[in-house]
């Protein structure tokens, strides 16, 4: 599973050594697409944040993923993604690639981060918007094109349906900076 | 046509309208905005796919045991439980299709002339289908016939000499070649089609359904289809060529027909559809050079795993030598509960305005059904049903009914 962030972090004032926490609900999703408009969705709501004041850390428990069909499910954790030898989701984003926008303000823009997902760490691209609404608060959604082969996992297919190796992954959690 | 034969037309119309595939909309609880990963039709129903039937076992059928551990599905969930096994070859999908069972149906019609004739009882067995199905695919080559016999009725879909409509008949509902191109999202076929329209269940008798002529029993019409998959919508449109399997030509209607789909979320479709045929004469009405048309809009909503919402609207607008233009309204609205996986509780409410056949005024109707994947290729369905058709000048006919059914797809 992969995680994308969407944070940018600007000038230098603004990214002080202040940490980063979330706050409130998070939503993380992947889609996978097949033949003749075949999709399937998984979600989950867990994702964890550490700043270590250098860059953010963004980590998703993949045995959390649900798409809504439980064998679905078992083939994707055991077959595919083997959350057991690879429990975790990892995306790595220096804080000096990203930018805070003020308070009213809405940002929109790319960031790079390092994803480790079954064993393997790339380099993704990340689209992002960031919109800050309230003093501390940043509401931000992110999207990511992540092609599963390169992380090492086989192309899930079953029965005849197979899905393609390129996953959309989106985002959406609120951030505040202390 | 008199009040009686009116009320007993729409009291027989209830019977032997076999439902000759299955095709559950409500398959978007799991996010299955469209058919062709199940079906050999990219617009649902009839023949399914290896990962169909697999389907049956993950999300289908009641769970009564441990499950396979490895997942995989079961050789039961193939052809006859599995019993050609691996001499079955991959591109080879066969189906054969038994849905028999009662029907009950009272009528009541207050404006009759006589008390006898103001209920009327009726209760009898029906073979609603008994088909044979089979698909092959071959690469991007796709082709799929059907063989069946019908008791009664489902004379449009007869391969023989049609003597007595409510005879037993040799049918073929549908047949047709085709290709699967740009990955499967691009599906051509050429053959005796289902008409594309509205949303495709397995309740023909649904007015929508039955009046637009766009369901399983035997309004599938000759002609050319182009439909299309993409990850937002679906869509297929076809050009009517008539169907070749009633005579003389004049009663052949020709057109076109097609639907759009778009899928707002994974739980959450909306569409359009729209028909236009013309035929020299109207089989059904009886009426010269007539001009039918529908067009209307269908909704699919999961607000949960367990619950499916459908709805559809069709406008109706006919024109003919005899009736001149007129204009009716057709919709229905559906809710589909899974108490248990396996077991559904269905509520249909449905409504008819088409001022013709003797019927003025809106028809209701409501049903209630239970439907029970009680075993693997075993459903048992039991329906009961109620519909007002006003009539002019005198109180409205009740039809009040219920029906159950062994349906077994194999």
């Amino acid at each position: 599973m992969v995680l994308s962030l969407g944070l940018l972090l600007g000038t230098p004032e603004v990214a002080s050594a202040s940490e980063f926490t979330l706050q409130g609900a998070t939503q993380v999703s992947f889609t996978g697409k097949g033949p003749a408009g075949f999709k399937l969705v998984g979600t989950t709501g867990k994702l964890s944040l550490k700043d270590d004041g250098q860059s953010l850390t963004f980590t998703v428990p993949l045995d959390s993923l649900d798409t809504g069909i439980e064998l679905r499910n078992r083939h994707m954790k055991e077959k595919y993604l083997e959350t057991a030898r690879f429990p975790q989701a990892v995306l790595v984003v220096k804080r000096g690639e990203l930018l805070v926008p003020a308070q009213g303000e809405t940002k929109s823009g790319q960031a790079k981060g390092l994803l480790t997902l079954h064993g393997e760490t790339r380099e993704v691209v990340l689209r992002y918007r960031a919109e800050r609404a309230a003093a501390q608060t940043t509401k931000v959604t992110s999207q990511v094109k992540v092609n599963f082969k390169d992380f090492g996992v086989a192309v899930p297919s079953y029965m005849g349906i197979t899905v393609k190796p390129d996953i959309d992954v989106d985002v959406s959690f609120e951030i505040t900076q202390a | 046509m008199s009040v009686r034969v009116l009320t007993w037309t729409l009291a027989l119309c209830l019977l032997v309208h076999p439902r000759a595939a299955l095709a559950f909309p409500w398959m978007i609880k799991h996010n299955y905005t469209g058919c062709q990963s199940c079906h050999v039709d990219p617009s649902g129903g009839g023949v399914m796919t290896d990962y169909g039937r697999a389907q049956q076992q993950t999300l289908l059928e009641t769970q009564w045991g441990a499950h396979n551990p490895e997942g995989e599905a079961d050789s039961n969930t193939q052809f006859l439980y599995g019993a050609l096994g691996s001499s079955r070859p991959e591109w080879f999908l066969p189906e054969v299709s038994v849905r028999a069972g009662g029907l009950f149906t009272r009528s009541v019609n207050l404006g009759a002339a006589s008390d006898e004739g103001q209920v009327r009882d009726v209760m009898v067995p029906v073979v609603m289908a008994a088909d044979v199905r089979a698909a092959v695919v071959v690469g991007a080559f796709r082709a799929m016939a059907s063989l069946g016999v019908a008791p009664r009725r489902a004379f449009a879909a007869s391969l023989t000499p049609v003597g007595d409509i409510d005879g037993p008949k040799l049918v073929s509902r549908d047949y047709w070649l085709g290709a699967a191109l740009l990955e499967d999202a691009l599906f051509i076929r050429a053959g005796r089609l289902t008409v594309p329209f509205g949303i495709r269940s397995v309740e023909h008798t649904l007015w929508a359904r039955a009046v637009t002529r766009t369901d399983f029993n035997d309004t599938q019409q000759h002609g050319v289809a182009v439909a299309y998959a993409a990850e937002s919508f679906r869509t297929e449109v076809m050009a009517i060529a008539g169907n070749f399997q009633v005579g003389p030509d004049g009663f052949r209607e020709r057109g076109a027909s097609g639907y759009l789909e778009y899928a707002f979320a994974p739980n959450l479709t909306a569409g359009v559809s729209s028909l236009v045929t013309f035929a020299r004469f109207d089989r059904l009405n009886l009426e010269a050079n007539t001009l039918r048309q529908a067009h209307g809009l269908f909704a699919r909503y999961a607000p949960s795993p367990d619950l499916a919402l459908i709805a559809e609207l069709d406008a109706l607008v006919r024109g003919s030598q005899q009736g001149g233009t007129q204009a009716g309204v057709v919709g229905y609205a559906q809710a589909d509960l899974e108490v248990v996986r396996g077991l559904h509780l269905l509520g249909t409410v449905e409504f008819l305005r088409e001022d013709q056949r003797g019927a003025t005024g809106m028809q209701l109707g409501g049903w209630l059904g239970l439907s029970w994947f009680a075993a693997r290729g075993l459903e048992v369905r039991l329906d009961g049903f109620a519909r007002q058709t006003p009539v002019q000048g005198q109180p409205s006919i009740s039809n009040l009914g219920s029906v159950l059914l062994l349906h077994f797809y194999l």
